[in-house]
Formats: C-alpha cells, structure tokens, sequence
C-alpha cells in the first residue's frame, strides 16, 4: 500500500478485519514521509502488521528504480522509529522456519529449537541435543521474504520490463476491467518468474514479454488457495491468501488503484491441504 | 425577378396556398389566370414534389442555391455550384438512430445497492420517551445496540470493521429484530470470512416462551441429513443367517441428545447474511455430535450455507451445521467480560446455587464499581472472566449420563442377551471449569499464552482502552472502556482454531475386537490318534458290555416264557 494514499487505501482492506486505529495512521502518515526522505527512496509502501504478544510489528518497505530488487525493509513497534530488517538469507530463512510461536514483539528475543541427532554407527550410537536459537529479528526478515515471495501480487501490465531488465511502474496501465478482474490469471505474483520458464514455446507465443515476465495465479498449487471476492457489488476486487492468512489484496477495476497489505501472526498455513 | 429576393419565397407559399382553391388570390380572379402564368405555377409545383427519402424538395434546394449566390457566398462562380450544392446536402444530413444501443445491465454494484438503499430507506422507530418506566425498561432491551460506539472503541483499538460497513450492519441488524418478535436481545457477533463469500453473524436471544414455538420448526430440519450421514441403526449381520449363539455384540454408542431449545447451548439463536441488506437465515440448533466432528475437522467455510461438508472423518450435516458448531466453540471460549461485572444470582436458596456449582444464571452486577483500566489489560488476565459456559468434551454444557438411558431403554426391549453383558462401568461425569473463571486459568497455545492484553495507545496513554485479543481462535478480540464498566466482544477471522503443532486428521476408530471368547467359539485341539484309540476302545467295551446285558435279559424273558 504506497505511503501516500494510506489513509484512503486502508478503507480499502477493512471488510477482512483490517483498520488502523486513528493514532496508528497519524503516525505513519509522518514517519513514513520522513524515512522516505532520509533514505532517498522512490517509493514507500506500508507493507503491513506483524502481530506478536507484547507488541506488534509495522513493517515498511522502500524500493528504488527498479521495484523488484532493489527493496529494504524496516520495522517498528510504535510507528514512528524505523529499524532496518538484515535481507533475508537463505540460511536464514531454512532456519526460521524452525522457530515456533508467536512472535513475541521483542526483537532481540531468541527461539530456541532443540533438534535431537544420532552420533555413531551402531550400538554406540548417543543422542545429542543440538540447540539452535534464531533471533526474532532474523525470523522476522525471514518471513517478510518469504510472504513476499509467496503471496505478494500485482495485476496484470501493471509494471513493465524494460528492454535494460529493470521492472517499473505502467504509466498507462488503466486498471482491470471487472471481468478481467475476476480471472485469476490476471493478477501475477510480483518475483522471478519459476513456472514460466517451465512453459512451452506454444504457451508463451501469446505472452508480451515486457508484462507477461511473471508467474500468473493460475498456475499456484493448491488450487483454491485465494480466495477471490468482489465487495460493493463489483466496486472493489479482493483477492485474500488461504497460505498466508491475513495477506489481502484489494484492486478497483477500472482504476489504478490496487495494493496489497499483510496483518497477521505470520505463520504460515501449513494445514491448507486439508481445508479446502 | 431579380430585384424580388425574398419574394421568392413569400410568392410560393401563397402560391400553395392558392392550388386548386377558387378562393381569391391577389391576382383577382376565377377568370383564369394567363397561360403562361399557368404554365409558371405547373413548374413550380412540380419543382416542389418531395421525394420521399428527402426532407427537402427540388425547389427549395434551387431557391437556398440562388440565395447563396445573390448573397455572395458563391465565390467561383460556375466551377464552384457543384461543391456548393454538395455541401449543401451534407450540411443537411442527420444521423438517424444508432441501430445498435448500449445494452444497460444492472451489475451487481447496483443490485447490492439497491438492496441497501432499502435498509436506509426504512424509516427508524419512532423512540417512544414518554412511557411508564416499565415499560419503557422492556422496550429499552429489544434495541439494537449501540454498534457505532463499539466500532468507535474498536478503532482505536486498531482491530475491527470499517465505520460504513458498521452503519450498515446496525440497520440490517434493526430489520432483523423487526422481522423476528419473539427476539428478547440482539447482539452482532461478528464476521466470518469464506472462500467465495463472507458470513455476518448475528446473536440474539429469544424471549422463554418463544423457544418451543422455533423448536418445532427445527426439528423437521434436524431428520434430514443426507442419507449416507444418517446414523443406521440396522447392522450389517442381521441379514446373514448367523446361529442366535454368535450375534455380535456392538452397540453404537448412544445418540447423545442435543440441549433443548433455550438452554446451554442453544440458548442462543444465530442468524446470518451475506451482505447487510440481505435477508437474514437462521442457525439451525447445534447437536453434541456436530460439535465433537468439529473438533476433528478442520476446513474453509465456503460460503454457501447448504454446501457438503467432505472431510474425513465425515461431518454429520451441512455447512450451516459446521458454521453453527463453529460459532458455540468460539462463543464458549472467548466471550469474556470484566471480572465483576456479571455475577451470580444469588437469590435462589443456598442449596441450589450450591448444587448448581456454579452453573447459575448470571446477570449484571448493579454494584459493579469498575476496574481500573491498567489492571485489564495486564498480561496476568485476573481481571477478565469467560461468561459463557465451556463445552464438556461430550458436546453439550450440561452433562448427559448415557447409562441412566440404556437402562431406560432395556426395560422397553427386554432383550435377555443384553442384560446378560457386563454393564461397563458408569462413566464418570465430565465437567469443565465453572462459569465466571478468570482468564488466567486457560491454557497455553503451544509456548505462546492463550490471549494476548494491551492498552490500546501508547501516545495518550490516560484515556487508553484495554484490548484483549484471542491466540486460540485468532480474530476474537473483547475491548473495555470506561473503567471496564462498557465492553464487548467481537469476532473477525476465518473461523478456525489456532492448533499448536500442525493438523492431524483423526485416525478411524480401531477395528472391532474378536468375539469373547466362549465354549462355542474357542478352538480346540484335534485329537490324538492314541485318544482316538481310547475312546474308540471305550465305546466298543460299552457296545459289548451293552449286547451282553441285553442277550442275558432276552436269556432271562425267554426262561420267564418258559
């Protein structure tokens, strides 16, 4: 959700439960301004709420030119001092995933996990106990990447590939039409492609490389793991995420108006499979 | 004719005037005029034909050419009377009816529109502030309450639904109480989210009397659960020809009934919508059953009420089943209020309230001096009580013997083989904690605690409100104002439970065990050879001993005739 509109846009994203108390808009609405300014950032987006148990986390993203690299991340847990998150490693991440719980709220805070190992071949074979503690802040870098990399969506020809590679805004993209908006192969998951390249000559030949350079939702396993709603009649699109509960995308067809926004634990919905 | 410009046009219309009519003209007469002038008027009228496709006849386009050249229009002369008179004609062109039209559908904004703009339309009761006090008391709670100022409270908590959408579900809940008399209290208890469409629920609690009357109705509903759901009570072995020794001795367990109307937990009736503005539907009552499969599933609402629900093991009912269990599970864990502001009612004899155990009616605290604001939203939770009875793992608030029953149950059948069985043992009565336990007896989610407390700004922290949101059912939130003398409890997720470790399906239940063992059951060895011998001797010395006796008594009648 870019910083500029945020107070128009949260309306957006209420029907799922998601406001944003008055002080908690005031707040960002200069802070936000200010971290823009101090780091030179092209655009900032508020990227959402973290919720933990002594305090929740409000998490910032800048980008640069080039909006799909060039991306820092920052956190605060009372809107107006930013902190900046460590880009998520892939070590990281694998051993994020281990950490379980909610978040406490405390940055510095340390997880433990207790992984049990053989030694030994045999019958000299002894367990040893391997703790591996993971800092919150690391888990929580880790899993803004990760909902970035699963979730994070734009619509179609919203954003462009320029012949240099970088990916930048569509000045004329116009928004979706209300039926456009209504397919899921409309709306494109905002990373490096994976299924793409995957594809067949025949099914690329439609594709136009400058806006077809990323994964469209239709290809997502499982199947039925978004969940496509149309508010005010056919005024407003949401598109709510079953991995990552609490991940809302909102678009107005016929607008330019789109923009996404996680409020949530930050667990990950492990148990989809069976829910659908 | 030159000098006679605009008598041009003035001539023709009294010329057409005059065709045919004897009436006088200015020339005179009915004498006749001249033959030229005859003639004159003949090429006129001729010139003045209109054809039929054209709006204008061959007269008038000349006369408009020749007023354009004599007003100086015409440059070019000759060369130029063409273009002019094209120009003309295409000046005059209309463009006739598109043939095809836009074709105007209503879209779904206007038909959602529509419907709402109804809610809004209706005008408000009229407050009637001039009755006995009485009366004014009753009329006073078959209100709606007073949803702005909880979206209010909840908005500065950070948590909640936009204020439109709060002004919308006040109306819709207002129509509802109207459209229902029998309704006592009405309450919105949140918003549940589905995979197509989303729920709005609403709570309300029904005067005593009107129970039985809605009981009826619900129970054809109860009956009509799809076939393949329906518990069969005929077993699979009564078909067989088995001998009456060898008849297996399961029983499936007894249907433990469901609470009646107006108690435990289906005191409340609950009733949904998919928009504020659509019709409300009503819950159905919810059995044990139900809610003991809903403990072992764990799915999506999808949205629409009369969907299968396919999960393993199977779900008895339909979707407005799940959405009903799934409402009395989270109603009966996180419906909290201050710790104070209900109590028990005591007026009652000792005995009972003692017998009761705790299980009274509460109602509100009139001396309840409040509490500070600090307090409750201390992580410690003392100062927050559940007021809504917990669900004994049985599926019902109130405990059921199912022993009591079968005994019951036997004297009607008298069947002699059953009382045969050995009684198992009668189960010990489940019971949960009492109403009115603070929070911080619930258990832990995993390592994380089960609800999480907060004051709600950090900015003004003196006029800051305790919030209380739920790490078991993520989205139940409970806010306290005023001293926790204004509180209120809010749903808003997906319905689903926070499970510790990931979901396990249930494993069916384990095969049955073999039949007791018995005299006609229990294998034996074959004999032996040497036993075979034995016997086989013993019977012959038997058979021998048995020919002697009978030849010495035929011996013995035989001398007797004799």
């Amino acid at each position: 959700m870019d910083q500029c509109e945020l107070h128009l846009s949260i309306d957006y994203v209420g029907s799922s439960g998601i406001i944003l108390s008055p002080e908690q808009k005031a707040a960002l609405q200069t802070s936000l301004v200010i971290l823009q300014s101090e780091n030179k950032f092209k655009k900032v987006y508020f990227w959402g709420k973290i919720l933990g148990i002594k305090d929740d986390y409000f998490i910032a993203q800048g980008t640069g030119k080039d909006e799909m690299t060039e991306r820092r991340t920052f956190y605060s847990k009372d809107c107006v001092r930013w902190g900046l998150l460590p880009p998520a490693t892939k070590p990281m991440r694998e051993q994020s995933k281990l950490a379980k719980g909610r978040f406490t709220g405390d940055p510095s805070f340390e997880f433990e996990h207790v992984e049990t190992k053989k030694v030994g071949d045999g019958e000299d074979a002894t367990e040893e106990e391997e703790t591996i503690t993971i800092k919150e802040e690391d888990r929580l870098a880790s899993v803004v990447a990760d909902i970035d990399e699963e979730v994070k969506i734009v619509p179609r020809s919203a954003f462009v590939k320029t012949p240099t590679g970088q990916v930048v805004p569509n000045r004329s993209f116009e928004g979706l039409t209300v039926s456009e908006a209504a397919k899921l192969c409309s709306y494109m998951h905002f990373r490096e492609p994976k299924l793409l390249l995957e594809k067949t000559l025949l099914q690329k030949a439609n594709l136009d490389k400058s806006i077809d350079f990323m994964d469209t939702l239709e290809d997502d396993i499982p199947k039925g793991s978004w969940s496509l709603q149309f508010e005010r009649g056919s005024g407003l699109m949401s598109l709510r995420s079953t991995l990552w509960l609490g991940f809302v995308f909102y678009h107005v067809p016929g607008t330019r108006k789109f923009g996404s926004v996680y409020v949530g634990t930050g667990e990950k919905n492990s148990d989809l499979p069976f829910m659908l | 004719m030159i000098g006679e410009k605009h008598s041009v046009r003035g001539r023709r219309d009294m010329e057409s005037k005059d065709l045919g009519s004897s009436s006088g003209s200015e020339d005179g007469s009915d004498v006749g005029l001249s033959v030229e002038e005859k003639e004159c008027m003949n090429a006129k009228m001729f010139l003045q034909t209109q054809k039929d496709n054209e709006n204008i006849s061959l007269y008038d386009h000349l006369s408009e050419i020749i007023t354009k050249c004599l007003n100086g229009e015409l440059n070019g002369g000759l060369d130029k009377l063409e273009e002019l008179s094209q120009t003309m004609k295409m000046q005059r062109f209309k463009m006739p009816a598109a043939p095809i039209k836009d074709h105007v559908k209503t879209t779904p904004t206007e038909t959602l529109a529509k419907s709402q703009w109804k809610l809004l339309k209706k005008s408000p009761t009229v407050v009637k502030s001039d009755l006995d006090p009485l009366e004014e008391g009753e009329e006073r709670s078959r209100s709606v309450p007073d949803i702005l100022r909880q979206a209010a409270f909840f908005e500065l908590a950070g948590v909640g639904i936009p204020r439109e959408e709060n002004v919308r579900i006040s109306l819709a809940l207002s129509d509802l109480l109207n459209d229902y008399t029998s309704i006592r209290t009405i309450r919105f208890w949140g918003k549940i989210l589905g995979l197509t469409k989303n729920y709005y629920v609403a709570e309300t609690e029904f005067g005593e009397d009107d129970y039985e009357e809605e009981d009826m109705a619900n129970e054809a509903e109860h009956e009509e659960l799809p076939v393949d759901l329906r518990e069969e009570d005929s077993s699979l072995f009564d078909d067989l020809m088995l001998p009456d020794d060898i008849k297996p001795i399961y029983k499936p367990p007894p249907k433990i009934p469901c609470e009646p109307a107006g108690s435990g937990l289906n005191k409340k009736i609950y009733f949904v919508t998919l928009e504020p503005g659509l019709p409300w539907i009503r819950l159905p009552h919810v059995t044990p059953a139900q809610i003991q499969g809903a403990r072992k599933i764990r799915k999506f609402f999808t949205g629409d009420l009369d969907a299968q629900v396919i999960t393993s093991p199977p779900f008895p009912g339909a979707e407005k089943n799940y959405l009903r269990a799934q409402i009395a599970r989270i109603t009966a864990s996180t419906q909290v209020s201050p710790l104070g502001y209900y109590r028990f009612d005591d007026e009652g004899e000792e005995e009972e309230a003692e017998e009761a155990g705790g299980r009274g009616d509460i109602i509100m605290d009139t001396e309840f001096e409040g509490v500070n604001i600090r307090e409750l939203a201390d992580t410690s939770l003392q100062s927050w009580v559940h007021h809504s009875q917990v669900i004994l793992p049985q599926g019902r608030t109130t405990w059921w013997n199912p022993v009591q029953s079968k005994e019951f149950n036997e004297e009607d059948e008298e069947e002699d083989e059953e009382e045969e069985r050995n009684e198992p043992d009668e189960p010990e009565p489940e019971s949960g904690p009492p109403l009115l336990t603070p929070l911080a007896e619930d258990e832990n989610v995993g390592v994380s605690p089960p609800w999480i407390a907060n004051t709600s700004s950090k900015f003004v922290p003196e006029y800051a409100i305790a919030v209380l949101q739920s790490n078991v059912w993520i989205g139940a939130m409970a806010f306290a104002a005023e001293k926790g003398k204004y509180f209120e409890n809010l749903y808003i997720g997906w319905g689903q439970k926070n499970l510790e470790a990931e979901f396990e399906p249930a494993l069916p239940d384990p095969p049955m065990n073999e039949f007791p063992s018995g005299a006609e059951v229990t294998e034996s060895d074959d004999p032996t050879p040497e036993e075979e011998a034995a016997v086989r001797a013993a019977l012959q010395e038997k058979q021998l001993e048995a020919e002697f006796s009978q030849n010495l008594e035929e011996a013995d009648s035989e001398d007797e005739e004799d």
